[in-house]
């Protein structure tokens, strides 16, 4: 469905990242992966095995115990432009607004005041959160910081999203919403989005192709394609034969892992 | 193209329908908040006011109560504390104090300060200077400052490496604790959005050891007024130091209590004085 550009360029890989903290848990194994350029990449796998770890090796933020990761064929050496990332914990200054908050990547590379609050406030709008820029994250409720994090990252304009577990935190009416929004961004921006999530009817109705996780060590155990028809109501999405299908599947090859 | 437009529209739909609910709720928490902020403002004022007026009541009936003669009661303090004004006991004996305090609550302020931070930063740095920090901090220092006399002299330095010594591993350990508590995911966030060092410390370290470093130039303070007093009481017998010496000794106990109440008097205003200089240094800090 997305329109033009060449949908099998693979804009970022992994190959056999293993992660091991303090010489004894093994939090990841021999993960290689493939993210296909403006597309959706859902990471899905039961608690503790190692999703987070493995988005922050993306990040650059955990150097790998083992293998490489590589964008656009070029090995990373720690955080780059090319990537944002949005934290599970949101990560936000609590002494500082939303603005100032949002405001923060590119205060790192140079913007300019006027240009940062510019740049900042267009993405708090689209994030719903105009009214509350001058706010503080203890003012906010916790979908509202997770939606200021989400803001933080677009600033930065990177081609990849990475983002972890971005709708735990709000309520299923905002979830869907923010879901939806989701979509309708990357039809907009094109941007490349590699998404950890517990849920797999989140991972199926809005990702191209997801990544489920073995138990600790995580390990890749499955990559499953949904190509979900996404025009149309939602409601009607959920309850086409493939989506509840693909919901199955998933769930019969996670079950053995949650115990 | 069409399938752009109509995005684009839908989106806009749903961040102005979000605005809208937003913006309600928004007006009453602030609202509610400011409410909030005012009442307890005036309620810790007037317990303050409170606990001062019961803590000064207790004493003038303790004193009147003829415990002992040399304690008297609040009210004579009181006239005593005006008579010394006006008499220009204070000012002589503060004109000997006051220097080499100024002196040393700037070095342990400055010295204080950078040296937490340095050793907060700087990882080769801590084990070299904590083990020295933790020492001064935990030991009986005030035992240590008759000794000074033996190095120093019965002078004005004396009374300063006092004051450092007894102020200065405060503000140091807890501005170091200050760095060292910043938010480990703050410092990854910073790392991912490509902040340098330098923006990390401006931003996400120093903003967020500020609350410590503070409370331990509170208590650097406090340590920097005993330790004048101490090294007046103990080594050099000047200033105000003497005068709660001399008036102790010609049975002056009102006199001698004045001068104890002038300095946590002074010792108060100027941690009032450092609290200004915190919210005027971090102003957005009063909304939390
Ligand atoms: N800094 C660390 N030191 C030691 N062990 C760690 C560290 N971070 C994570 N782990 C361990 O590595 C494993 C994977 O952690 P990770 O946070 O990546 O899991 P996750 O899949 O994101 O979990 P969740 O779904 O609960 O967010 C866990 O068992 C965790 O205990
Ligand atoms: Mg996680």
């Amino acid at each position: 469905m997305k329109t033009g550009n060449d949908t099998n360029e693979i804009i970022l890989n992994t190959e056999g990242i293993g992660v091991t903290y303090q010489e004894s848990i093994i939090a990841l194994k021999n993960v290689s992966l493939n993210v296909p350029a403006a597309k959706l990449t859902a990471i899905l796998g039961p608690s503790g095995c190692g999703k987070t770890t493995l988005l922050k090796v993306i990040a650059g933020l955990i150097e790998p115990t083992a293998g490489t990761v590589k964008v656009r064929g070029k090995e990373i050496a720690g955080p780059g432009p090319d990537r944002a990332l949005v934290f599970q914990d949101f990560a936000l200054l609590p002494w500082a607004t939303v603005l100032q908050n949002v405001g923060f990547g590119l205060r790192a590379r140079g913007v300019s005041q006027k240009e940062r609050e510019e740049t900042s406030l267009h993405y708090i709008k689209e994030v719903g959160l105009l009214g509350f820029e001058d706010k503080y994250p203890h003012q906010l409720s916790g979908g509202m910081r997770q939606r200021t994090g989400l803001a933080r990252a677009l600033t930065v304009n990177s081609d990849i999203l990475l983002m972890d577990e971005p709708f735990s935190a709000v309520d299923e009416q905002m979830r869907r919403k923010l879901q939806e929004d989701l979509l309708n961004l990357l039809k907009i921006e094109s941007k490349t989005v590699i998404f950890v999530t517990h849920s797999i009817e989140e991972a199926v109705y809005l990702a191209d192709q997801v990544v489920i996780l073995s138990g600790r060590p995580g390990s890749i155990a499955d990559i499953v394609y949904p190509e979900i028809d996404r025009q149309g109501e939602i409601d009607l999405i959920r309850r086409q034969p493939r989506y509840m299908e693909l919901v199955d599947e998933i769930w019969s090859s996670l079950k053995r892992y949650v115990e | 193209m069409a399938e752009y437009s109509a995005t684009a529209s839908s989106t806009e739909i749903g961040a102005n329908f979000l605005e809208k609910s937003n913006s309600d709720s928004q007006a009453s928490i602030s609202s509610e908040e400011n409410t909030i902020k005012a009442n307890s403002k005036n309620n810790l004022l007037i317990w303050r006011v409170f606990s001062f007026f019961i803590v000064f009541s207790i004493w003038e009936l303790a004193g009147r109560a003829d415990i002992s003669i040399a304690f008297p009661p609040f009210s004579k303090v009181l006239v005593a504390f005006v008579e010394m004004i006006f008499s220009g006991e204070f000012f002589v004996a503060y004109a000997d104090s006051l220097p080499p305090l100024l002196t040393g609550l700037f070095i342990t302020i400055i010295g204080g300060v950078i040296i937490g931070i340095s050793i907060g930063l700087v990882r080769s740095a801590e084990w070299f200077i904590m083990p020295l920090l933790i020492i001064f901090q935990t030991a009986p220092v005030s035992a240590l400052i008759p000794m000074l006399t033996y190095i120093y002299g019965i002078s004005d330095t004396s009374k300063i490496v006092a004051i450092v010594i007894l102020g200065m591993p405060l503000v140091a350990l807890n501005s170091y604790k200050g760095i060292q508590a910043t938010n480990p995911s703050l410092l990854e966030m910073s790392k991912s959005f490509l902040a340098s060092r330098l923006d990390t410390i401006l931003f996400v370290i120093l903003p967020s050891a500020q609350k410590m470093i503070f409370a331990g130039l509170r208590l650097g303070i406090s340590g920097a007024f005993i330790g004048i007093v101490l090294a007046e009481l103990l080594i050099t017998p000047t200033g105000i130091g003497d005068l709660i010496t001399y008036n102790r000794f010609i049975a002056r106990y009102d006199k001698m209590f004045a001068t104890i109440v002038s300095i946590l008097a002074i010792a108060g205003l100027t941690l009032s004085l450092m609290r200004v200089f915190e919210d005027w240094l971090f102003p957005s800090e009063k909304n939390s």
